[in-house]
Formats: structure tokens, C-alpha cells, sequence
């Protein structure tokens, strides 16, 4: 069982968390997101930053819970640590196209960057490097 | 589900990031739970002037510019419920001439300048008014129009009395860090009113 890798992989995953409840609640509250450049309201207030009615950041919830409650459910047993890791490939996966999708959105249609978007876009895509090269190493 | 050593230093971690996050949000909102009420001494000198009724248990303090649009656009309200509600209400104007704008601090001479005759909240009124036409050459027609003896009025534009008054609202605002005009206390606690019609509701809110 790779622990090391599992224990980041978990830690990256509540980072994600952390990022997505502080901008999701500043989309449900209205309220200014604290940020490093003007991009997060920018983008906040853009009809872009919703995907069928729910805020991006809500997605972003979602996917690094179910890879913080896979990480986690790893550590159980041989055997799902096994079996969890090409779920956590997958939606790693997924995630990268996710954030490569608002990326684009934010630089060519929306036309600001919102820092926590940057973040939690580099911090997924470093689960996914993670994750696929633990894969690779198990085959 | 069978813990492992593993999952225990999971669980740690996520308790470790929960209390870290959950004291971080404890210290950063706190500072806005309870704000205290700054005394009327703080906020009102002697000499500021005022307008209502000075026993009233509801005050408002306005720290203004005379070349400020928002503080143009607020005043209309502050008519209203100095108006509205004349026993009920003691309403207090401080100068804060703010330094980007080139004629505030001329504006308020000139309205200092009309106070020495009475005329303070007249002159006020007439500046807003001529907000778009502020001028060192203005003043003049407007004390005219206010039909004030020109000889005092002239004098006292050039009064340091009266430019160590607003010399001393504005040393007041920057200690209060005011982050610009119009900044509006009520009852000693700073309003965050984003338009007139809030400020009207917060303090009928107080009087009622």
C-alpha cells in the first residue's frame, strides 16, 4: 500500500474542499470574495460560472469529497485500496477536463481569472498526475 | 469498516484541518460580532454644526464632501428625515474634504463661510446643487444668491479659524479610518448603507 502518496492525495482533496466551500458560500451569500487580483468577482458575477443553475465551485465540492472519502476508504482494506484506485483515476480525470473547461471559460468568454479557480485547478490536476502515476507504478 | 493505522492518521489529518479552518474563521469574523458604540463626544464637537433636536435619543453624524456625487446623492435623504422627524432626530454635518477632490476643501470655507452668517445648511444645499460647477469663482455668486453681507463672507473664506475647523473634522475622519464619503454614524455605530433609501430605513429603524 502506497501510504505517502494516498496521505496527499487525501490532503489535496480537502484542500479542494476548503477552496470550494469558502468560494461556493460567497456565491450563495453574494457576498465579495477575498482575492489576490479584481478576476474572483469577475467571475462570480458571470452568468458563465454556472453550469444548469448550480455554481461551479458546487461541482468542484462534489468531485474532491468523493476523492477525499475514496483516499480515505483506501486506508480500510487491502483490497479497496486496490480496487478505489482507478476510480480515483477516473474522476481525477474528469476533474482536469472540469477545470480545463472553466480555465478556457475564464480566459476566452468571461475574460478574468479568478485566483481560487487557478488554485484548485493546479491542486486537481496535481491528484490526477498523483493518481495516475501510482496506476501506472501498480500495473 | 475496519480502521487501519492508516485510516486513524487519515482521520487525524481531516480533525487537524477542521480545527485549523474552524479557529481561522473564528478570529476572522469575530471582529465584526459586536461593534461598540463610539460616545457623541467622539463623534460631534462644539462646534459642528447641527440641525434638530439636540436632546434626541437617535443622532446621525454624516462626515461629507461638498464635491462628492454619493454625498449628493444621500442628501435628499438626509432632508427627509431631518424634516421628517425634527424632535426625534439631532443630525450632525462633519467636513471630509477628501484630497483627490480639488475643490472640497474651498467648498467647505465656503460653507463655513455662509455658517458665520447662519446660512451653513442653505450654502450646503446651493453646493451640492452646483456640484458640476465647482469653482474658486462660485462661491461669490452663491453668496449672493444667499443674499450674505460679501465683506464678512469674503473675509472668512480666508478665515484660519475656520480652516482649522475642517482641518480638524478631517483629522477626525482619517482617525476613524473612514474609507470615504458619505460616512454615516448612527447612535455611535457606523452605518453600511449602500444607498439614501437604506440609510432612511436604518435610522426610522432607531427612531420607531
Amino acid at each position: 500500500m502506497n501510504n505517502r502518496t494516498n496521505r496527499i492525495l487525501f490532503i489535496l482533496s480537502l484542500v479542494g474542499i476548503a477552496i470550494a466551500v469558502y468560494v461556493l458560500q460567497s456565491f450563495l451569500r453574494d457576498a465579495p470574495i477575498v482575492c489576490i487580483n479584481s478576476g474572483c468577482e469577475i467571475v462570480r458575477k458571470s452568468p458563465y460560472s454556472y453550469l444548469f443553475g448550480i455554481p461551479v465551485p458546487g461541482y468542484g465540492l462534489v468531485g474532491y469529497s468523493i476523492l477525499a472519502v475514496l483516499a480515505f476508504l483506501r486506508t480500510t482494506s487491502a483490497k479497496l485500496n486496490k480496487q478505489l484506485l482507478p476510480w480515483i483515476v477516473g474522476i481525477g480525470t474528469g476533474g482536469v477536463a472540469f477545470v480545463a473547461w472553466f480555465t478556457y471559460m475564464e480566459l476566452f468568454v468571461i475574460r478574468g481569472v479568478c485566483t481560487w479557480c487557478a488554485v484548485s485547478a493546479v491542486n486537481m490536476v496535481t491528484i490526477a498526475s498523483l493518481a495516475w502515476i501510482e496506476y501506472r507504478k501498480k500495473e | 469498516m475496519k480502521l487501519t493505522g492508516e485510516s486513524k492518521v487519515l482521520l487525524g489529518i481531516l480533525a487537524a484541518t477542521v480545527a485549523i479552518i474552524g479557529i481561522a474563521v473564528f478570529f476572522v469574523s469575530k471582529p465584526a460580532a459586536a461593534p461598540t458604540p463610539l460616545s457623541r463626544e467622539e463623534l460631534v464637537a462644539a462646534d459642528s454644526h447641527s440641525i434638530g433636536n439636540a436632546s434626541a435619543s437617535a443622532y446621525l453624524v454624516e462626515f461629507s464632501d461638498f464635491q462628492c456625487p454619493a454625498c449628493r446623492a444621500f442628501a435628499p435623504a438626509v432632508d427627509e428625515l431631518v424634516t421628517k422627524y425634527p424632535d426625534k432626530l439631532l443630525f450632525v454635518y462633519r467636513h471630509f474634504p477628501l484630497a483627490k477632490h480639488e475643490f472640497a476643501k474651498p467648498a467647505a470655507m465656503a460653507a463655513e463661510a455662509a455658517g458665520q452668517q447662519g446660512k451653513f445648511w442653505e450654502m450646503g444645499k446651493l453646493l451640492f446643487e452646483n456640484q458640476d460647477k465647482l469653482s474658486g469663482s462660485l462661491w461669490a455668486s452663491l453668496a449672493d444668491e444667499l443674499r450674505l453681507d460679501r465683506v464678512k463672507f469674503d473675509a472668512a473664506l480666508n478665515s484660519q479659524d475656520l480652516k482649522a475647523k475642517i482641518d480638524r473634522d478631517e483629522i477626525a475622519a482619517i482617525q476613524l479610518k473612514l474609507p470615504g464619503t458619505p460616512s454615516f454614524f448612527l447612535n455611535g455605530v457606523r452605518l453600511t448603507v449602500a444607498s439614501p433609501g437604506e440609510l432612511k430605513a436604518a435610522v426610522e429603524n432607531v427612531i420607531k
